[in-house]
């Protein structure tokens, strides 16, 4: 819709211009706030909060472990590992596909004499 | 239609459907697996001219992102154009590294992965000269490879936002000076580092982009096509990596708090590496309003490369426009097809 369409009389969606709005100043916006969070006391925070997250987690890791056990729950460390597991399946699918293309025959049979477009035929 | 009808008009299962769609077209472009080592994959893309360049070209994808983003979807795929020009092109795809790799240090991927994946496209190819291709990241592992091997296989080398420049990294850098962020902590508390903080990380580059982006998907919500390329870039925008604990380590210490790349000072296995080692040519393709590669951090490769056939190019738009996207299709891709075609014969 353009801009003439969403301003005109009863069909003007506020909500629409608003969001327009948004869109048209992001960059502004980004680029002060990622300036803010270039001052040494702000950065200084947001890193230290980066570091009390992982000791957080961890806390709450080791904690809810045994509750998740009495449960009968898997924890989110049982689900990463089964993720991994998953994961090294996928590597050993991956090698039995990449050897049967091997075994199908290896190197490419189109000949490699292709020449630049600006570059006379005849040399080919 | 206002709004709200709008969205409630969007049931979830016509945005699943969409969702599968984009799925289904996402990396289609015809390939095959030849090597396999633990996460690592490295593809061939089937060949569809009736002849090819001589040099094969290897793209060496960052290690944070997922590689699709060269393949997104049929009409906005850098690799589809490259071998449609009849480019013979092969990825490196390093995988999802899991707790058992959290020693896999940068020395892995530059020292041991890209060689033995520059040797599997010689057996595979049957040429002993080799292109390398280079985006974010995957560009710094390019040229510290680069740097290790002067008189290696590679004849050619085309970066796409390759940061080098720890100080011009000044957002992430400003985290590790102001003495808040730990990374040795979260490596020894975490192994890697998770992959939902390399997607916070990347959005603290650009904080309100992911609500802006919520807001033109809802001004959108009746242009299907629209909504299709939006998702697509959030979609892997959001996609990110986890990274290997010791990669990390020696990116936050030695690359962006000692700047060591640019100082000549950045040490593997204890060998000196020094971007004035590079003497093939090289085209770096910069991106005016990169936000995750500011212009700052990526300026100077050009200037410190010894080639005497080095290009710094400079495009319109952000980090992602390099590789898809209207501009890509019509302006960069035909511009990197040109410098490569002469140098792959």
């Amino acid at each position: 819709m353009s801009d003439s369409e969403s301003g005109s009389g009863a069909n003007f969606d506020f909500t629409k211009a608003w969001r327009d709005w948004i869109v048209k100043n992001e960059r502004e916006w980004s680029e002060s706030l990622s300036r803010m969070m270039k001052d040494e006391t702000i950065a200084r925070a947001l890193g230290q909060e980066v570091n009390a997250s992982v000791h957080r987690q961890q806390m709450v890791s080791q904690a809810m472990a045994a509750p998740m056990a009495a449960m009968n729950l898997p924890t989110r460390d049982d689900i990463v590992a089964l993720g991994e597991r998953v994961g090294r399946l996928e590597d050993a699918v991956a090698r039995v596909e990449a050897l049967l293309v091997q075994m199908k025959g290896g190197g490419s049979p189109v000949s490699r004499t292709r020449q630049p477009p600006s570059k006379p035929a005849s040399s080919s | 239609m206002t709004t709200l009808e709008e969205l409630y008009s969007s049931s979830g299962e016509d945005f699943q459907a969409l969702i599968e769609e984009m799925e289904r077209e996402t990396a289609v472009t015809p390939k095959e697996l030849i090597y396999v080592d633990g996460t690592l994959r490295l593809y061939h893309y089937l060949p569809q001219t009736d002849d090819i360049y001589r040099m094969p070209l290897l793209i060496v994808m960052s290690l944070v992102s997922k590689p699709y983003i060269f393949d997104l979807t049929p009409g906005q795929s850098l690799i589809e154009h490259l071998v449609r020009a009849g480019f013979d092109v092969y990825l490196i795809d390093w995988g999802v590294p899991r707790s058992e790799h959290k020693d896999v240090d940068l020395a892995n991927y530059v020292a041991d992965w890209i060689p033995d994946c520059i040797a599997q496209v010689q057996q595979h190819s049957g040429e002993k000269d080799v292109n390398l291709l280079g985006y974010c990241l995957g560009g710094t592992l390019t040229s510290l490879y680069a740097a290790l091997e002067p008189d290696g296989p590679v004849r050619n080398m085309l970066l796409l936002a390759t940061p080098i420049n720890g100080e011009g990294l000044s957002s992430q850098r400003s985290m590790l000076t102001s003495g808040g962020l730990d990374p040795d902590l979260i490596v020894d508390k975490l192994g890697n580092v998770p992959a939902s903080m390399v997607e916070a990380g990347f959005q603290r580059l650009r904080p309100m982009q992911k609500t802006s982006g919520q807001m033109m998907l809802l001004n959108n919500l009746d242009n299907r096509a629209f909504l299709k390329a939006h998702l697509r870039i959030t979609r892997w925008g959001a996609d990110a990596l986890p990274f290997a604990g010791a990669a990390f380590r020696t990116f936050a210490n030695d690359y962006i708090l000692g700047n060591k790349i640019v100082k000549g000072e950045f040490e593997l296995r204890g060998r000196r590496l020094s971007l004035a080692d590079i003497h093939i040519p090289v085209l770096h393709v910069l991106a005016e309003h990169d936000h995750v590669v500011p212009r700052e951090s990526s300026d100077d490769l050009v200037r410190l490369i010894s080639s005497e056939d080095k290009e710094e190019w400079v495009i319109k738009g952000g980090h992602v426009s390099l590789v898809t996207g209207a501009g890509a299709v019509t302006r960069t891709w035909p511009r990197l097809v040109e410098w490569l075609q002469t140098r792959s014969v």
